[in-house]
């Protein structure tokens, strides 16, 4: 296609408006004449216009006809012409095989971690609550679990909510084909799926009646359960599921791929509002969330459930703190869901994004060396007629090629690493499924293709246009030397800055990790199997049973060999389940309705601490003779010491807000990391099982002095044969267990280590290549030096700092923006500062060492060359 | 004589050659048309038109404008070096394809 067809192709409307003004006129004058001639043959006026109107029909149609075969020759000469060109893009590629195969897997990598990092973030943030208007979704205080009474009171009042809800997670034990099985899901009120604006796809969700007293029980069940579990039968619906050891109701499907905020929740129950027992309606177990009614925002809703908070502390005589009241939040649910999984994968994204930066920068390099040595194919083709556009078209079209042929590289790349990853992956982000390429994942690879393939055009152009005069012919160095440099080195600063901050924050990462890794968690790892065991359903209505069982399972397990310890906890250190209460002590001074201060509670056996390695650090340990009938004893880690008034707690009580006697401190131990390695222990309570409050189940400790593998069968067989109900889940050594609680930073580190590492060789192999280019350019030049007396050593020192320069100018860019998105990602660091010199150091001397050597290994053939070899050739 | 409509294809051809001899506006194209075929060949407006701008795009022809016989502003088109060598190339393979078809035709006389 020729300029004037490019323009053509642009200005269509403009021409295609000219073109029918002037078939119009064209017709006018055709209609004029035909009358004429009419009239000429003697037929009336008025029979004469008829007639001509009848042959020339309606211009209309004229118009529309040649519009049609206009857009049609259109687009077949664009496409003729785009298939030509690529077709001889293909045969050049074809021809320089060496940079193509770099330029591919560069820009493969480049891009497909770009579109692997977008899937996953398309995945988990962008699809991440899948319900109509999920905008108006909010959490409801989000710090703070709600009782059902309290949970009661919100849904009624009016603070700007459309519909609220709440739910508790559970794990619940459904028993079929007399085969007991651990499936998720949750305890709702009867208007969550209401709240979440969804529908069953069979039967019906909950209804208020469902969560009265003496209803029938009922519950909704995903799709895949209904397909996996219950053969995808319609008449499912109606049918019995024995949940925690009651029969309840199927009377519900939801759509398929519907996960209600976690994908592996597959029962719904619905819990009972106004049940007769006071602990369960005070209890603080559910997480509150609310639809916003159309016309308020959030802001004005957390106004409202503030004042309500206010309200309900004077209405209930509740002992709410006045800061918690003040402090209450209504938050995006989606923010909330997310957590910072949103924030790591904005990392991550833009990590990659540097990584495709770099990688294009590279690429771009290798384009402009290959670009100035066809110089003189240009000049020729320039000569014998072919115009700057037709040159500039194909130029495009080589790296519109290859960029597509580099899409596909990155699309098998994704899909590698959605095979190598994707475990890891689901597990991180919980909302993650698997790796699939959607519409708009084809439509963002489309993108990012298109703009990087524009982006290596137009560098190639740029340096093009100096080889398309026609004295390059005449030159010896080739094509616009001083241009191309400057190209050359931009790039090469560019690189160096982006490679260098990817660096040094995959260094600040790598070393928060380390920082971690060596946390004391509090206890002893090595030589300790855990297990957790799900108490049998029908156990838990008394719990006299429920400590006998664990009792007899305790002494059967000590009794196996090799086993030296073997006690239970109700959540073992740095796993998700923890149980909050608020908490007094005599005399204490509760100021403006305070109710008091909020400590964990674990529930333990005896010898826990010990088994352990729990250092007791007053007083003494349960006893067996600590019964449930005995005074209630207690024993307290040295945080919650620290936060009491009197620090010698021995012999004084604790009381719970749950209601409850006085219960006896007998003993402090020192801290353990709970909830996380990076987080300050909190103050926790440990009480003793048989007078403690049972979860339904329970995390068991085996110490042993035998390989954990050879253990584990036996502690198995004990569990399983304890009960017919048992079940045991999540088996894993304790060190496991530490090293799982820090795995996702350890993966992020590794992830960023990555793409440093990626970078920094192709930044390495950059500058190498460009010292390369240069002294093949200028050798020449160095020749005559060499033959006028100048020393290889000196020129090689010149040389060396020349080339060191642009490099020496991006480590400075690198680290100043190294030093302002570190901060951005402060969150993502335990114990290391923002500005750790140490890191800074490291990775700029690395880089200039790096870079140093990329540019001593091709100048070492300087002092082979001879001025008069190279003018012989010459 | 029954007028009779153009055999398929053969419009390019005769538009072609209508402009052989010089630069004619389209109703002019129609009347030659018609009057070297003693009236029996009708071009329809309705695919002289787009023939036209077809043939145009094809750079066979040009345009320009000009004064009619009558001196109305009309648009006249002439043959491109593209144009000509194309009727020439056209005119042949008429010309080998119509005696083609009159040699099959005279065999299926003569055998009748």
């Amino acid at each position: 296609m020729s300029n004037v067809k490019y323009k053509r192709f642009f200005q269509w409307p403009h021409a295609r408006k000219r073109w029918r003004e002037e078939m119009g006129e064209e017709l006018a004058f055709h209609r004029e004449q035909l009358i004429r001639e009419l009239l000429l043959k003697g037929m009336p006026d008025l029979q004469a216009t008829a007639e001509a109107d009848r042959r020339l029909g309606n211009i209309d149609n004229f118009h529309n006809r040649v519009d049609r075969m206009a857009v049609m020759q259109q687009m077949r000469e664009w496409l003729t012409d785009l298939f030509n060109d690529l077709l001889f893009a293909g045969r050049l590629l074809n021809r320089t095989r060496t940079y193509t195969c770099v330029a591919l897997i560069t820009l493969g990598l480049g891009i497909g971690a770009n579109f692997a990092v977008f899937n996953l973030f398309n995945e988990v943030v962008l699809q991440a609550l899948p319900y109509p208007e999920s905008d108006r979704l909010v959490r409801v205080w989000p710090e703070k679990n709600l009782s059902i009474e309290m949970a009661e009171d919100i849904a009624s009042a009016n603070i700007g909510l459309e519909t609220f809800a709440s739910y508790s997670a559970t794990n619940f034990t459904v028993k079929q084909n007399q085969l007991n099985k651990q499936v998720l899901g949750a305890h709702v009120r009867h208007s969550f799926f209401k709240t979440l604006g969804v529908d069953s796809i069979y039967g019906r969700t909950f209804t208020e009646q469902d969560s009265h007293p003496g209803a029938m029980p009922v519950l909704v069940v995903s799709f895949e359960y209904w397909r996996n579990q219950l053969g995808a039968r319609q008449s499912a619906i109606g049918e019995l599921l024995h949940v925690n050891g009651t029969a309840r109701q199927v009377v519900g499907v939801m759509p398929r791929d519907h996960h209600s905020l976690y994908p592996d929740w597959q029962l719904w129950v619905p819990y009972e509002i106004d049940s007769l027992s006071d602990a369960y309606n005070h209890n603080l177990f559910l997480a509150g969330i609310g639809r916003l009614s159309a016309e308020t925002d959030q802001q004005a809703v957390q106004t409202a459930f503030r004042t309500f908070l206010q309200a309900y502390r004077v209405d209930k005589s509740t002992t709410l703190d006045s800061t918690d009241i003040n402090m209450a939040r209504v938050h995006s649910l989606r923010d909330h869901l997310l957590g910072d999984s949103g924030q790591t994968l904005n990392a991550l994204m833009f990590a990659v994004l540097l990584v495709m930066l770099v990688a294009v920068a590279n690429v771009a390099n290798l384009t402009v060396a290959r670009v100035l040595a066809r110089h003189r194919e240009f000049a020729v083709r320039r000569t014998i007629g072919c115009n700057n556009q037709r040159l500039a078209r194909q130029l495009l079209a080589e790296q519109l090629l290859l960029g597509l042929l580099a899409s596909l590289i990155s699309i098998l790349f994704m899909l590698g690493l959605s095979s190598l990853f994707a475990d890891q992956l689901i597990e991180y982000f919980p909302n993650f499924r698997a790796f699939s390429i959607l519409f708009s994942d084809l439509l963002y690879i489309a993108g990012v293709t298109f703009l990087v393939s524009m982006g290596l055009g137009l560098t190639s152009l740029a340096v093009a246009r100096g080889a398309l005069a026609l004295e390059v012919l005449h030159s010896q160095s080739g094509g616009n030397t001083v241009k191309s440099n400057r190209i050359n080195q931009g790039l090469l600063i560019g690189q160096t800055a982006f490679s260098l901050l990817l660096v040094v924050i995959a260094g600040l990462m790598a070393k928060s990790f380390w920082q971690l890794s060596s946390v004391d968690p509090g206890f002893a790892q090595q030589q300790r199997l855990s297990l957790r065991i799900h108490t049998p359903s029908s156990l838990l209505t008394d719990s006299s049973q429920g400590e006998a069982y664990y009792q007899q399972l305790l002494t059967r397990v000590r009794a196996l060999p090799g086993v030296q310890a073997a006690d239970i906890i109700t959540y073992l250190p740095l796993t998700s389940g923890d149980i909050g209460v608020y908490y007094q002590t005599p005399g204490m001074q509760l100021a403006d309705g305070h109710r008091g201060s909020i400590t964990g509670v674990r529930v333990v056996s005896e010898g826990y601490f010990q088994t352990m390695g729990i250092q007791l650090l007053q007083g003494r340990d349960f006893k067996q003779s600590d019964t449930r009938d005995s005074q209630p004893v207690a024993i307290i880690n040295a945080a919650l010491l620290s936060e009491l008034p009197q620090q010698n707690m021995l012999g004084r009580s604790l009381l719970w807000d749950t209601g409850g006697e006085w219960a006896l401190v007998i003993g402090v131990v020192s801290d353990v990391k709970q909830h996380q390695l990076s987080l300050t222990a909190k103050p926790e309570t440990y009480l003793y099982y048989p007078q403690g409050i049972w979860t339904g189940s329970m995390d068991m400790v085996i110490k042993t002095s035998l390989p954990i593998a050879s253990i584990t069968a036996a502690v198995h067989d004990t569990i399983n044969d304890s009960h017919p109900d048992a079940l045991i889940t999540r088996v894993a050594r304790l060190e496991d267990v530490v090293a799982d609680s820090i795995q996702f930073r350890r993966f992020l580190a590794m992830l960023f280590m990555g793409f440093a590492v990626m970078t920094g060789l192709l930044v390495m192999t950059g500058v190498y290549a460009m010292t390369a280019q240069l002294i093949v350019r200028r050798r020449f030049e160095m020749g005559i030096r060499i033959a006028v007396g100048a020393s290889s050593a000196s020129l090689i020192y010149r040389w060396s700092l020349k080339m060191l320069k642009p490099v020496v100018l991006g480590v400075l860019i690198g680290t100043v923006c190294s030093a302002f998105v570190a901060r951005l990602l402060a969150h993502l660091l335990y114990q290391v500062p923002v500005l750790d010199m140490l890191v800074y150091g490291l990775a700029a001397t690395l880089f200039c060492v790096a870079a140093l050597l990329a540019i001593l290994i091709p100048s070492l053939q300087i002092p082979g060359l001879k001025a008069r070899d190279l003018l012989v050739g010459q | 004589m029954s007028r009779s409509n153009l055999v398929q294809g053969t419009l390019d051809l005769m538009v072609l050659q209508a402009l052989a001899a010089g630069p004619l506006h389209g109703y002019a194209i129609v009347k030659w048309i018609k009057s070297r075929t003693d009236d029996y060949l009708q071009v329809e407006e309705g695919a002289l038109y787009p023939a036209l701008y077809r043939m145009s795009r094809k750079k066979w022809l040009d345009s320009e404008l000009g004064l009619s016989e009558n001196n109305r502003k009309a648009k006249f088109y002439r043959l491109t070096v593209k144009g000509r060598s194309q009727l020439s190339h056209q005119t042949d393979a008429w010309i080998r394809y119509t005696s083609a078809v009159n040699k099959v035709l005279a065999a299926t006389v003569g055998r009748a």
